[in-house]
């Protein structure tokens, strides 16, 4: 658990640039050669322990409580939280506040329609996606934290409530190995749903390839973020559909609807490029008005660049709330 | 060059369509599954770089080799003016004989013939030599075998196309046997020329409608060296439908009918059954009220009236219902029916079989056409010309008292008609001269009877008798007459005389009236006149003379001709509205008025206008083409132009055969595929080995 906490804390100075290592000297696993193994927790445990392999023992030891501010003493509060050393600088009482070490809620929402089903690298998008959810579930069950899944196409399928306790990771790998299925990608239910089920506030991964309409998705988000929930959208992509280098032309199929499209990648390439990057674009500004963090990951890289994002949206959603939380501290000289 | 088998030019193919589906046409290869399309747009196909030619030479030299490989199977070879058969093919005698009559008017049935013939003229060799002739009611010369003058192969084409250009099709009736056979007469003493004789050959350019008169062809042989061949004419339809009208009275409105009688025939291979007959204007709209509908089962025909309208005399009758509209008008004159009344004046006793009344009640029974009324007990003395119920003729036979002389004088001056039967010279002397200058002559006692001589054929009353086989009045014997015989000076016109010279029947024209009179009666105690053939044609004569008992109206049919009797003058309104004079004897204007056209014709001579109607022959509204058979029974050698173009062929097939066997070019062909998939064989292996030493670098 320490050892976790000496992850975010040096990931927090870290370019959140996706793909690019971080500082800690890490040995990536391929994820053609990971996804080859069929137990998809013995992946998740892969995955994690050599994104923990690479990281240097820190000579700072830290408390199990974290500090975070100070407030002036009040009649009834416990004098055992009394700072008596800035009494005695400042002859007034001060009651040291610390953060509570809660465990996490988190939300583990699956995309499994059909066209997460293409992948031109040996192994599918949603090969690629079970494995880093595998992998989220795994480094969140380390750290007793609570891990929910709920999987969708275009309705919501599996749900498995979050919780901590022996067997619900095996359930939970058990129902991320569920097929694909449905005909198109529909997040707008399954937002709803993870609107509906959940009363304590907590962080919801979603991991998709998000290729469908936008239209619903802000206000979806939105729901969740009055709820507050976190939010760590993992948009999960081929390289073929980022940069979609093909030769000759081709019929190009629909794996979701089964439509057919006589297409010549060479006439076409700038076009598609920059529907796409429109269409990143207007995702990126949705994730930005909502308050979300969206990472795109293309499933030629390393999957422990799921947990790099997961650890710095952590790191950066409690670093907000630290600096929101410090007060005074120039005048107080406590944080120095 | 040419090919004797051009089928193998398809292997051409081969070459040409991979090579073009190639380039145009290049098919995605295999399916791409992608994630979504939601970014993609439908490409139109273009050329890529892999469906370009990349090698042209060896795609050259193998489509070379499959082309030459093709030509060689086509067996080429060179024409040579020297062809082996080529002098076989015997040189021809042929006329064209094109049918102009009236059931060559339908619908792009002449257009054909035209063709038809055309195609035979140009497809006419240098040394045969081509007559044409057309016909309908007998044969038309337009250029006939010895034209005059010798023109060349060229000139005598462009005459031949001359005269089918002024072509057309008449209104006529197909005379096909009359014609045929005078045409192979004429063909038959053509003189023989070349060695091997030049066949004789009829081109027979004609819709063959069943219709056609082969009368012609009966009872004659046909000459065996003449050939026919038919150029039939495709005809679109056979569904037709026609109005006959029979008979040279044409219609007649039946006593208690409301219209005349039409009968309709359609033809047996007709579609369709229902019609309609209206009697119609110039512009050919119904006149209302006269429409009938005719059902007529094909090959039936059906007769019903078809109702006049009340205040109008049309002439023209129309069916509507088939799809051949060349026969469906019909023009008709004199619908009505006529009454005319005759008084008797004489002994009344109609039943007894030796008076004259009972004879003359007899000569004039009533018809659809006409009714004449008899009537009996009447006096002169109510007599007025013009006012109602007037006679036409009033036949006298007995004596007159004083008032009714002067009054009948007085009539027959004013234009009335008087037939005087003057069996007793008491009839004469109470006529007091109204029956023109007569004076008693001397009776011979001695002879038993008297008969006709000196007939005046050209009176009307002998008029219908003028013909050889009517004209013997030599039968006819007269027992009692009154001897009379004309006064010195101003007597009548003698029509008929006894053999004593004694006058019989003459003319008198007293003022504006008529007064035929007889110098005996036709009862048979005087005469075996009224016993005669001669007496109803003779009667009706003088009954025609009579003021506004005229001639009716006739029926005939197109190509019928009209002879103005010796010493009249017709003139004539034709159905297209031109005039013309037509005068009998020799002179301008004389001589017979053909009826070439359909409609009414309105005669005028001076005295009398009436008019006649033409129609196309009912015959040529049987279009069903007939058989070939049909003409084969009666002896004509017919042979098919088919039959013959490919016995023509043939010949020149083998003339190509023996130039191709002689030429051999397929084997030169082949030596050059050989050459070639030679060269092609060198430059591809040196392809295929400059590829493997690349790959061999790359590695």
């Amino acid at each position: 658990m320490v050892r976790i906490r000496r992850i975010w804390n040096e990931l927090a100075g870290q370019p959140a640039q996706p793909g690019v290592p971080t500082g800690h000297s890490r040995v990536a696993v391929d994820p053609a050669t990971l996804i080859r193994l069929r137990n998809l927790e013995l992946r998740a445990r892969t995955v994690v322990e050599g994104f923990m392999a690479g990281i240097h023992r820190s000579p700072w030891h830290g408390f199990s409580v974290e500090f975070t501010d100070y407030r002036e003493y009040s009649p009834g509060d416990d004098i055992r939280y009394v700072d008596w050393k800035l009494f005695a600088r400042q002859d007034r009482y001060y009651i040291k506040r610390f953060e509570d070490e809660t465990n996490l809620r988190c939300y583990l929402v699956a995309d499994l329609s059909r066209s997460m089903e293409f992948g031109s690298t040996g192994y599918s998008k949603a090969d690629y996606a079970r494995t880093a959810l595998a992998t989220l579930a795994y480094f969140l069950s380390l750290q007793h934290d609570a891990a929910g899944l709920l999987t969708f196409d275009e309705q919501v399928g599996e749900y498995l409530p979050p919780r901590f306790r022996p067997g619900h990771l095996r359930r939970l790998m058990v129902g991320l190995e569920r097929a694909t299925s449905g005909r198109r990608t529909n997040v707008a239910p399954c937002l709803q749903q993870v609107a509906r089920l959940t009363r304590r506030r907590g962080m919801v991964v979603l991991v998709s390839d998000l290729l469908a309409d936008l239209d619903d998705l802000g206000r979806n988000l939105g729901y969740l973020r009055s709820q507050g929930h976190e939010i760590l959208i993992l948009r999960i992509l081929d390289p073929r559909e980022i940069d979609f280098q093909y030769g000759d032309a081709s019929v190009f199929e629909d794996l979701e609807s089964g439509r057919e499209l006589f297409v010549d990648p060479g006439t076409i390439r700038r076009d598609y490029l920059d529907r796409f990057a429109g269409h990143a674009r207007q995702l990126e500004e949705i994730c930005r008005d909502q308050g979300a963090r969206l990472a795109t990951l293309s499933t030629g890289q390393p999957l422990d660049q799921v947990l790099v994002e997961f650890v710095r949206n952590r790191r950066r959603l409690t670093g907000q709330r630290t600096r929101r939380r410090t007060v005074r501290p120039s005048a107080t000289g406590a944080t120095a | 060059m040419s090919f004797l088998a051009w089928a193998f030019a398809f292997g051409a193919t081969a070459v040409a369509l991979p090579v073009l589906f190639h380039l145009i046409r290049p098919a995605p290869r295999g399916r791409t599954p992608f994630g979504s399309l939601m970014f993609l747009r439908q490409s139109p196909p273009r050329i890529t770089r892999r469906s370009r030619i990349d090698n042209w030479l060896l795609l050259l030299i193998r489509g070379l080799v499959i082309v030459l490989v093709t030509v060689a199977f086509m067996r080429p070879f060179f024409r040579s003016t020297s062809g082996i058969f080529r002098n076989a093919i015997p040189e021809r005698q042929v006329a064209i004989l094109v049918d102009t009559s009236a059931s060559m008017q339908r619908d792009k049935v002449w257009q054909e013939a035209m063709r038809r013939a055309r195609r035979a003229v140009d497809r006419a060799k240098p040394g045969d030599r081509i007559a044409l002739y057309a016909f309908s009611e007998q044969l038309e010369a337009l250029v006939p075998f010895d034209s005059g003058g010798v023109d060349s192969p060229a000139e005598r084409t462009a005459r031949l196309h001359d005269a089918l250009d002024g072509l057309q099709p008449g209104f006529l009736d197909t005379r096909l046997g009359d014609s045929l056979m005078s045409l192979a007469r004429i063909m038959a003493e053509l003189p023989v020329e070349g060695a091997a004789g030049s066949a004789r050959t009829i081109l027979l350019v004609s819709d063959l409608q069943n219709g056609a008169n082969l009368t012609g062809l009966q009872g004659e042989d046909w000459p065996a060296e003449v050939q026919v061949e038919l150029a039939e004419v495709a005809v679109a339809t056979c569904d037709n439908a026609a109005i006959r009208i029979t008979g040279q009275r044409g219609l007649t409105v039946p006593p208690g009918s409301s219209g005349p009688p039409v009968t309709v025939v359609n033809d047996a291979h007709s579609e369709s059954e229902l019609f309609r007959v209206a009697w119609v204007d110039d512009g050919n709209q119904p006149l209302p009220g006269t429409e009938v509908e005719f059902y007529v089962p094909p090959g039936t025909s059906r007769t019903l009236p078809v109702p006049l309208p009340a205040d109008s005399h049309p002439q023209r009758l129309l069916l509507r219902g088939d799809r051949t509209a060349f026969d469906n008008l019909r023009h008709v004159t004199g619908i009505r029916q006529q009454q005319l009344r005759i008084d008797w004046l004489g002994e009344e006793r109609p039943a007894d079989p030796r008076s004259p009344l009972f004879f003359l009640r007899k000569v004039f029974p009533d018809s659809a056409g006409r009714v004449v009324t008899i009537r009996t007990g009447v006096s002169p003395r109510d007599y007025r010309l013009g006012s109602e119920g007037m006679p036409h003729l009033v036949v006298l036979n007995r004596p007159l008292d004083p008032d009714e002389q002067v009054a009948l004088a007085r009539w027959v001056e004013q234009g009335g008609s008087l037939l005087a039967v003057i069996s007793d010279p008491a009839i004469l002397d109470s006529l007091d001269g109204l029956a023109g200058a007569v004076e008693p002559a001397a009776a011979d006692a001695a002879e038993d009877y008297l008969m006709l001589s000196g007939i005046d054929f050209s009176h009307p009353v002998f008029a219908p008798l003028a013909g050889p086989l009517y004209n013997d009045f030599s039968r006819i014997r007269f027992w009692k007459t009154v001897p009379l015989q004309p006064a010195a000076d101003q007597g009548p016109r003698p029509v008929a005389s006894f053999d004593n010279g004694n006058l019989a029947i003459w003319e008198h024209r007293p003022g504006q009236g008529t007064v035929i009179a007889m110098a005996s009666g036709w009862d048979p105690d005087s005469s075996q006149l009224a016993l005669s053939s001669r007496f109803l044609p003779m009667m009706w004569g003088v009954l025609q003379m009579s003021r506004g008992a005229e001639t009716p109206a006739e029926q005939y049919a197109t190509g019928d001709r009209l002879e103005p009797p010796p010493g009249t003058r017709w003139q004539v309104t034709l159905p297209d509205g031109n005039r013309r004079t037509v005068q009998s004897g020799e002179g301008e204007g004389s001589g017979i008025l053909t009826l070439d056209l359909p409609g009414c014709y309105r005669l005028d001579d001076g005295e009398r206008v009436w008019q006649v109607a033409a129609n196309m022959a009912f015959d040529e509204s049987l279009t069903t083409p007939m058989t070939r058979e049909q003409l084969e029974s009666l002896g004509v050698l017919t042979g098919s132009a088919a039959r013959e173009e490919k016995q023509q062929r043939d010949l020149e097939k083998m003339s190509e055969i023996q130039m191709e066997a002689r030429q051999r070019v397929w084997k030169w062909l082949i030596l050059a595929v050989l050459m070639l998939l030679i060269v092609e064989s060198v430059l591809a292996a040196r392809r295929s080995q400059a590829g493997r030493q690349v790959e061999g670098t790359a590695s």
